[in-house]
């Protein structure tokens, strides 16, 4: 890793490219039906909400998470390839959230983006020539001559060569990896200072995947660029990056240097993502941390804490001791009674049993029969007495009141886990400690 | 592949020559494509009969170019009325004596100007139309589109007749009625495509390096669109050239030119069309043979735009 | 007495400019119970040698030669309707790379897996093919009721998680996953992996895993045959092919796969493109983008030597394996592995597309 990562953050640092607040909200229905509806439906799809992140100079910022979590509406967003809903953009210290005109112009020639797919992402009736000198055109940089030596010069640059050999070809007469060196070329031709990567090398085979990104990492230390790379493949950033933030369902969860994320994630959502990644090593053993359900629909966001309702390590109710595992599925119950889910007379057809129970529900959701805390379990089996009753709002109101946990409300603040390692999880907010066997 | 280190800028001459083997790939699909050969042979003819159908004076050569038209196509009495065609009049005669070989030479020019020039107006407005409105979307769209909704649901007859019976039956008003009817198709179909190339990471790539709208819609997205447009204007040819006859034979025409569907409507009102075979056949067989051969062609330049039925045969 | 005999098989498929050799002179067998992984680049030919087995290629591939013994059954000799009856699906089922492509839109899901196990099971009525089309979601973690759904109602995860229950609905002896998981994300895939290894240990099943990940078959499977070229070139158990290969291109494989363990990994990918299989000619078709390639190698065809028991490689120097292992792991062997300027072959110069991916392209293998 380079000297990048050592360097201690400091409250005056200023950075390459900064975002506060970011958002970046898509309207569900945009047609115009709804348009003459409207007000009928203002939902949205919070695809980023509220994310503040500061991108250093000349560094590595690896951007990762599952698909839908909002990564790439993130980086595009944080470029202006997509307006912002909300929130503030700077770009070396000036603000060009709403920037126009020749200000943005001058942006655009800072700040590049390389896309994922090499076959898309290349107009196909522009040859290599053409479509590497369109950025210097359309700027009007130097002479004709100028423009026809640079363009030669960044073919070059992006590892292609000689340039002359490949400035005629036409995209559909390369090779994928050359097609992204194409991307590449045309994205340095304005000098930029910043490129955002978003999945470089995902379409690419293995075996040439390495030399991309090597020429990524070459040209970062050769013209100083600062980067950021998005993609699913933790390995990929954990090799690119000096740091890496982490994001779940529109928001930033965790963000460290790469080997601290890597070797030692601290969110649990970040635990669960790298247990996931499997090893080529035969010998090494991970634990798998399983989740509960799927990535929620975005339009509909829990409350508090986004990953609470999948997260291994929900925090326990004060006043109530139980195994973790119970614990969460407890919650798991406990949510289905609260959203008025819970059927016991479906339980029961799909168990074949003759009769509705209390135990059958506790099964059907994983629950011990009796949970360690006999406390805990009085309320748990009065609720479920008011379930089996048809008292759902009862058993609903004992539940959401007894078994509160802390994640699932208030917005989650942002906590300085170690010097360089910060995660948006109540587990280590220092003022309420919450222990966790 | 060249690797000399020349300066010069030869990317773009040698894109020069990349972009006219392009071309000649494309113009490939026509190799071993019967019905499209046979199209275009048959559409070369129609041009050339059409550009000398009558004699070309050009003035300052003081040279004439004689006209392929034995006769006048206007002057009565060249024959006898009604004359089944004899070796003087291979087609026969009119009513009122006119050659009808020379009157169906004539009505090719009109009928290759009306097509052309409609058809080429009517996919033009319509391309614009379809980029401008999956472009830039919103209300613009909306408007637009809303536009082409409403033009979908005018009858093209009932409109045409309404139209030139207030402005007039001339030339020019039938081609004006038929582009204002004929662009929707076009609209529609590069409205769907520009909406897909939109979305394609290249448009993306124009946008980032601060590329103006008008850019990006008119030199990266039209290139990627153009061959769907040609497709449609082969098509609008065939289309103009019905719709020409149409409401020429309804007698809707423009009565100072000769066109096919004009000649199958002065059959119709003299009364002939049961004696004088050799006058409705040879308009009526033109008019199926020209739009067959548009289509025929059309249907061949479809295989560049999808190259998948290349491989359906 | 192994489940699947695969010898000297060869599928080629017609092209412009010939017979493109995707899977050329492949042998290989499979036990009871094992799961095999095959790995390699895309276009190197791992998803035709699959599907040639229970032939789901394209019309214009053809099987050139070989033999394919399927539990004492000739396969080749099978006529497409015999395969379809008493092989396909309820003896060798396929889950494809993407599950969504392989549901009919307009039917359930339940209707789907119900007419696949009435198809092939006489006697079943519709309400018991319809209870184990629910026993099956259930095992597999999707909610029973679910079944009633259309393909489009369901998350890419649990798309392919039903696909996995149509494959193995009627309990086949062999399942063949073509990139079963690499449109998914990885918490999805680890729980795919682990429901899928479960049922194939459940049901006893054989296993060909398709794949490029190198760390997924490290994990699923117990062999790992590395295919390149249309060959296998080399063939080992899981563990000696992850930490003992003999074979220059495995080595390289290995090198330019990120280890998400490693701490300071150097990726070196490998130079070149894979070969033209229209006309490979003689030699190893590793030898142009091979940094150790020597004479020989451009003009013998290495056949598959034996190192240790059940380590097959096809590399005329893979007995130098201390020297090859120890030069791989440098950058520079690489490197210099072309003559003069790297960065001109660094993916291949300027490639005719028109050959061997094109065509695994039209086979509908997009490995990536």
């Amino acid at each position: 890793m380079s000297e990048a990562t050592g360097r201690v953050v400091d409250g005056s640092e200023t950075y390459k490219l900064e975002v506060e607040d970011l958002e970046k909200h898509f309207p569900v229905n945009s047609g115009i039906v709804s348009r003459i509806l409207r007000g009928e439906s203002d939902q949205a799809v919070r695809a980023v909400d509220g994310v503040s992140l500061g991108i250093r100079e000349g560094e590595a910022f690896g951007l990762a998470g599952e698909s839908g979590c909002g990564k790439t509406t993130l980086g595009k967003s944080a470029i202006r390839l997509l307006e912002p809903t909300g929130g503030k953009i700077y770009f070396d210290g000036t603000e060009i959230t709403n920037a126009s005109g020749a200000e943005i112009n001058r942006f655009r020639r800072e700040a590049q983006i390389i896309h994922q797919d090499p076959y898309q992402s290349l107009n196909p009736r522009f040859t290599v020539y053409e479509w590497i000198k369109e950025p210097l055109d359309v700027h009007g940089i130097g002479t004709a001559e100028e423009r026809d030596a640079r363009v030669y010069e960044t073919i070059e640059q992006a590892g292609l060569k000689p340039a002359e050999a490949y400035a005629p070809e036409y995209p559909s007469e390369l090779s994928g990896g050359e097609r992204q060196r194409v991307g590449i070329a045309r994205a340095l031709a304005l000098e930029p200072s910043f490129l955002l990567a978003d999945e470089p090398a995902s379409m690419l085979d293995v075996s040439i995947r390495a030399s991309i990104l090597d020429l990524f990492k070459r040209l970062q230390t050769d013209l100083g660029l600062t980067a950021v790379y998005i993609s699913h493949d933790l390995s990929l950033l954990k090799h690119m990056c000096d740091r890496i933030g982490i994001m779940y369902l529109g928001e930033l969860v965790e963000v460290a240097p790469a080997d601290e994320i890597i070797n030692d994630p601290k969110h649990p959502y970040t635990q669960a993502l790298v247990s996931s990644v499997p090893r080529i090593d035969p010998d090494e053993d991970r634990e798998r941390i399983e989740l509960v359900g799927e990535v929620p629909d975005p339009v509909d966001m829990p409350s508090g804490c986004r990953f609470h309702p999948r997260c291994p390590r929900i925090v326990q109710p004060e006043g109530y001791d139980f195994d973790q595992d119970d614990w969460r599925a407890v919650v798991n119950l406990r949510r289905d009674v609260l959203a008025g889910d819970v059927d016991p007379e479906a339980i029961r057809r799909n168990r074949d049993d003759d009769e509705a129970s209390a135990l059958a529900i506790r099964d059907a959701y994983d629950v011990p029969d009796r949970l360690a805390d006999a406390a805990a379990d009085d309320v748990l089996d009065a609720a479920l007495s008011d379930v089996l009753a048809g008292d759902s709002n009862d058993a609903a109101d004992v539940l959401r009141r007894e078994f509160a946990t802390p994640c699932e409300s208030g917005p989650i603040e942002t906590h300085q886990v170690t010097p360089t390692q910060e995660a948006a999880c109540v587990l280590y907010d220092e003022d309420e400690p919450y222990t966790l066997e | 592949m060249s690797t000399d280190t020349d300066t010069t800028p030869q990317g773009a001459v040698t894109g020069l020559e990349k972009r006219i083997e392009q071309l000649r790939d494309g113009l490939g699909v026509f190799k071993g494509d019967r019905l499209g050969q046979i199209g275009i042979a048959l559409v070369l003819v129609f041009v050339f009969v059409g550009v000398f159908a009558r004699p070309i004076t050009i003035e300052f050569l003081n040279v004439t170019i004689p006209g392929l038209a034995p006769h006048d196509p206007n002057a009565r009495a060249v024959g006898g009325r009604l004359e089944p065609p004899s070796l003087a009049h291979p087609l026969g005669t009119t009513q009122l004596g006119r050659d009808v070989l020379s009157q169906l030479i004539a009505g090719t020019r009109v009928t290759l100007l009306v097509g052309s020039l409609a058809a080429f107006m009517a996919v033009f407005i319509g391309t614009n139309v379809g980029l401008i409105s999956a472009y830039y979307g919103g209300w613009v769209d909306d408007v637009l589109m809303r536009i082409t909704d409403i033009v979908y649901a005018v009858p093209f007859l009932p409109f045409a007749i309404v139209l030139v019976a207030i402005v007039g039956s001339s030339i020019v008003n039938i081609i004006g009625a038929i582009v204002l009817i004929l662009w929707r198709s076009t609209a529609r179909v590069i409205r769907s495509q520009v909406l897909s190339h939109k979305q394609r990471p290249y448009v993306e790539s124009a946008e980032a390096i601060g590329a103006s709208d008008v850019r990006i819609m008119y030199k990266h997205i039209l290139p990627n669109v153009l061959p769907l447009a040609f497709l449609y204007a082969a098509f609008a040819v065939g289309y103009a050239v019905i719709a020409e006859a149409s409401l020429s034979f309804l007698g809707f025409g423009d009565p100072n030119m000769l066109s096919w569907g004009e000649m199958i409507f002065t059959v119709y009102t003299a009364d002939a069309i049961r004696q004088a075979w050799w006058w409705v056949f040879p308009p009526g067989i033109a008019i199926t043979l020209f739009v067959m051969s548009v289509f025929f062609i059309g249907r061949t330049l479809e295989k560049v735009i999808n190259p998948e039925l290349r491989h359906q045969e | 007495m192994s489940l699947l005999e695969i010898r000297d098989l060869k599928t080629y498929y017609r092209a412009d400019g010939g017979w493109v050799r995707a899977t050329d002179g492949v042998s290989l067998s499979i036990d009871r119970g094992e799961t095999v992984g095959l790995v390699g680049e895309s276009g190197s030919g791992k998803t035709t040698l699959a599907k040639s087995i229970i032939r789901l290629f394209p019309d214009n591939a053809e099987i050139h030669g070989g033999s394919i013994d399927y539990d004492g059954t000739e396969i080749t000799d099978l006529s497409d309707k015999e395969l379809r009856r008493r092989i396909r699906w309820q003896e060798i089922s396929m889950i494809p790379q993407n599950a969504m492509n392989g549901f009919d839109p307009v039917y359930t899901v339940g209707q789907q897996i119900v007419q696949v196990i009435r198809h092939h099971e006489e006697g079943v009525s519709k309400a018991d093919a319809r209870d184990r089309a629910r026993d099956l979601f259930d095992e597999l973690g999707i909610e029973p009721d679910r079944i009633d759904d259309y393909p489009h109602q369901f998350s890419g995860g649990m798309a392919q998680r039903a696909m996995i229950a149509l494959a193995l609905a009627l309990g086949p002896s062999l399942v063949l996953a073509d990139e079963p998981t690499t449109a998914l994300d990885v918490v999805i895939q680890d729980r795919i992996l682990e429901t899928i290894k479960e049922k194939q240990a459940e049901i006893d099943s054989a296993m060909i895993m398709i794949t490029h990940d190198m760390s997924v078959v490290s994990e699923t499977c117990d062999r790992i045959a590395v295919v390149y070229g249309g060959r296998i070139v080399e063939i080992a158990d899981a563990r000696t092919i992850i930490t003992n290969p003999r074979h220059p291109y495995t080595l390289g494989l290995r090198n330019a796969f990120p280890d998400i363990s490693d701490d300071d990994q150097e990726l070196i990918s490998i130079p070149g493109t894979p070969p033209d299989l229209v006309d490979p000619g003689e030699g190893c078709r590793f030898a142009p983008r091979c940094p150790f390639a020597e004479e020989d190698c451009w003009e013998i065809t290495p056949e598959p030597q034996e190192y240790e028991p059940g380590h097959f490689v096809e590399c005329h120097r893979a007995d130098e394996i201390d020297y090859l292992q120890s030069a791989a792991g440098e950058k520079s062997t690489w490197q210099d592995a072309t003559t003069g300027d790297r960065d001109a072959v660094v993916d291949g110069g300027i490639v005719d597309t028109s050959g061997a991916d094109a065509t695994e392209t039209e086979g509908g293998s997009a490995d990536e």
